[in-house]
């Protein structure tokens, strides 16, 4: 049976694929069809504008602020949200914290960002194979330290139990093991240069130092290697990679408890044709418009913020003013700073985003659409959006 | 029920009702802030353990830790009671209730099969269940029981697993002075008439965390007027215990607290970040201990602090440590039986790397529920002897 796709289908299609719509684009889908629309929501990202700073490498607060700004500026203007919601989902899964994460740059974090937009919607391998050499990530867990006499384990604990496999898949020796195998991985400052004579917007780069790394055999999940290489191509083979990721593209775009078959078959579908097969598959399936799953998720403070902003006509959102420095604590206060998850394993989203102080401060933002009705398009941002009063609706937080 | 147990329920069961006198509704928040309280502090990411309560005579301490080991000139040394160990030199504030007997140390905490996830390990400190089945915190369990919906209070943004129950989440403040409502009457007139309308599915869900916050606002709005004696560290943990002794202080009726202080998973690094943390636990914890004297409350207060793990023994090559197994537990008050419970830890009889557990976390967890006049056996769902704190 074909899935009916009219106004209702569309504004939660785009809800839901790029958290950010307004009532004339969910009617251009309409029109399209709803293949043409999916397909269009997943065309290839544009470009983010690039990252300069005037800060210098210590005043890193200073640039978390730039990058965070320039992110929520470019997902309010880009001609492809789907893409910036996908960063988002990437982010929250192949974590680095900002706080964290010493020594690491606005440039090296915006840089992060940008290998999640180039290879996000592709195969899942190649990503993964660019986040283990990602400087930022080596940096976060530590990796960067890691030599043959003393393996850190920071970095090879978290990719299987957070990044491919998920707990009770493997055992404490092959986490050692796995780590063994990393020896080496690490990072300079491009061009070689010393933190004290680059700017802060001289990137790090990754680099192999042979003499860190242990060349001995490990065994690692019953197979005899060597390098982080191998490590990794076991993990990109491993079905239950698959299943683990799946389940999370389905909490973050279908359903907090996606059913099991869904997620075998997304399984497979993210396996053979990548993340944009994935999304597409997902996008299309009866499922995804089925009333069960309709409003079932929570917008994330990202997600409501930029929601609302762009329903009310605002493309730009200005940090370091008075007002936007609130706002800027206001997503403090919500629980979610870009470049900044609460820990390894990123946001745990859901209800959880609506305990008290961080639903009053979600509650007290919508003061400052009183009066400005005028540009207010609620359409898409929110089921039963008729008027400024609608925003106090339990549905004004589900996506 | 004992008496007290019965007024306060009776008169908690009227205030609630509708139409309550303000008096009756202060009566039954003053019977209740007679009880006694427990405060947890969860120290997530790790702490280390022998870095904290450092076996400063034991040479393989030192060649096990060539870096990063405390020296033997640093080490707050704790006395006869203290056997062989000492304190981390930014434990200072502490040491005064070490001599007076407030403070317990216990060593190596953990439970079988020890897990190294910071994730799976805290659920189990939460859940109190090794096995990994319970769906609900230990506190929830406690909580489903009692009337009250403030019985506890989280500081923070976002509820623990600890405190979530069948019935209900403990609600989940983040600092009394910015808990306020800010809206145009227009809008808050709206809030309060989309409360009324029953929904179902996620939105319904979402109307009912809106309904704990219009309780919460104005159950919290009271305490505004409440000020803290004592100085706290500067960051978000000083401002939690300092909310949370103006809770105290001003009656909000809750008998647990739970705040977090983050930051402790030292792979890399690890002297100058762990002895910044512990500098900020103990400055906050002694702070919190004179406002709640000048509350008259210091003796009711037990204190509980833990991490999900200790760190491994032997240094990495980051000047840090990896994740290990038991870690050391601190609980301290006005009514602590304080000491040591446990022995120096055996540097030579390791599990890859990481000292064994010692004690049952659930040994702890069952005195801290007797302290509240709980039934140990049914949170906890088995029988574990409470270690003899108080």
């Amino acid at each position: 049976m074909p899935i009916r796709f009219s106004f209702p289908e569309a504004a939660h299609l785009l809800r839901r694929a790029a958290a950010r719509g307004r009532k004339e684009e969910a009617q251009e889908l309409v029109e399209m069809g709803l293949e043409a629309a999916v397909d269009h929501l997943l065309r290839e990202p544009a470009p983010a504008p690039p990252y300069q700073t005037a800060a210098s490498r210590s005043q890193r607060a200073q640039q978390h602020l730039e990058i965070s700004q320039l992110w929520l500026n470019h997902w309010l203007t880009t001609p492809t949200p789907a893409a910036e919601r996908l960063v988002l989902f990437w982010h929250g899964h192949l974590t680095s914290e900002f706080r964290e994460t010493l020594g690491a740059q606005g440039i090296d974090f915006w840089n992060q960002f940008a290998t999640f937009r180039r290879l996000g919607y592709g195969p899942y391998g190649e990503l993964l194979k660019a986040i283990a050499q990602d400087p930022v990530m080596l940096l976060y867990l530590n990796n960067a330290e890691s030599r043959k006499e003393h393996p850190n384990q920071n970095w090879a604990r978290e990719l299987l139990e957070l990044y491919t496999l998920g707990p009770g898949h493997y055992t404490e020796e092959d986490i050692l093991e796995a780590a063994r195998a990393f020896t080496g991985w690490t990072v300079r400052l491009k061009g070689g240069l010393r933190p004290r004579e680059a700017s802060a917007n001289v990137p790090f780069e990754f680099i192999f130092r042979p003499a860190w790394h242990d060349g001995g055999v490990k065994t690692f999940l019953g197979r005899k290697l060597r390098t982080g290489e191998e490590v990794l191509e076991v993990l990109i083979q491993h079905p239950q990679t698959y299943r683990f990721v799946a389940q999370k593209l389905l909490r973050f775009y279908l359903t907090p408890t996606p059913p099991e078959p869904l997620v075998q078959e997304g399984a497979g579908v993210l396996q053979a044709d990548g993340t944009r097969g994935f999304l597409r598959w997902l996008f299309t399936h009866e499922s995804f418009y089925s009333p069960t799953y309709r409003n079932s998720l929570v917008k994330s403070p990202l997600e409501y913020l930029v929601g609302l902003w762009y329903a009310a006509g605002v493309s730009r959102v200005e940090f370091a003013s008075q007002s936007g420095r609130r706002l800027y604590q206001a997503l403090a206060a919500m629980g979610q700073i870009p470049f900044d998850p609460p820990n390894v394993s990123g946001w745990e989203g859901g209800l959880s985003w609506l305990a008290e102080s961080p639903l009053l401060t979600r509650i007290n933002l919508l003061a400052a659409f009183a009066g400005r009705e005028a540009r207010l398009d609620l359409s898409v941002f929110m089921d039963q959006g008729d008027g400024t009063l609608a925003l106090v609706k339990p549905e004004a937080q589900l996506l | 029920m004992n008496r007290r147990a019965f007024i306060q329920k009776s008169l908690l069961t009227l205030a609630l009702g509708q139409g309550a006198p303000s008096l009756l509704a202060r009566t039954a928040l003053a019977a209740r802030s007679e009880g006694k309280i427990l405060v947890v502090v969860n120290l997530f990411g790790g702490n280390d353990q022998l870095n904290t309560l450092v076996p400063y005579r034991n040479e393989l301490y030192y060649r096990l830790r060539p870096h990063i080991a405390i020296p033997r000139s640093e080490v707050l040394e704790l006395g006869v009671r203290g056997e062989r160990l000492g304190l981390h030199p930014a434990l200072r504030p502490l040491i005064s209730m070490w001599e007076g007997g407030e403070l317990a140390l216990i060593p190596q905490v953990g439970y079988p099969n020890p897990n190294r996830s910071h994730f799976i390990s805290t659920a189990i400190w939460h859940t109190a269940d090794p096995s990994r089945k319970a769906e609900t915190g230990w506190l929830g369990r406690w909580g489903d029981a009692q009337e009250d919906p403030f019985c506890e209070t989280f500081l923070g943004g976002a509820t623990p697993l600890a405190q979530v129950g069948q019935r209900r989440t403990a609600p989940a403040i983040n600092g009394i002075d910015a808990f306020s409502l800010r809206l145009p009457r227009g809008l808050e007139e709206a809030f309060e008439r989309e409360l009324q309308r029953v929904r179902s599915g996620t939105a319904e869900e979402v109307r009912r965390a809106m309904g704990s916050l219009r309780t919460a606002l104005t159950r919290v709005g009271q305490l505004r007027q409440v000020k803290n004696q004592a100085q706290y560290p500067e960051n978000a943990f000083g401002r939690s215990l300092a909310d949370i002794a103006r809770m105290i202080a001003g009656g909000l009726g809750s008998s647990v607290y739970y705040t977090t202080l983050g930051g402790w998973d030292t792979h890399a690094g690890q002297a100058p970040r762990q002895a910044e943390l512990l500098g900020y636990l103990a400055q906050g914890l002694a702070a919190f201990r004179t406002d709640m004297r000048a509350a008259g409350r210091d003796k009711d207060v037990l204190i509980l602090v833990f991490s999900e793990f200790g760190r491994q023994v032997a240094e990495n090559a980051s000047y840090g440590t990896d994740h290990g197994e038991g870690g050391l537990m601190l609980v301290l008050g006005g009514g602590v039986k304080g000491g040591l419970y446990g022995g120096e830890p055996d540097l030579e009889d390791l599990e890859l790397n990481a000292l064994k557990y010692q004690t049952d976390f659930r040994n702890v967890y069952a005195a801290a529920l007797q302290w509240i006049e709980a039934n140990p056996k049914e949170v906890l769902g088995a029988e574990f002897r409470p270690l003899a704190l108080f």
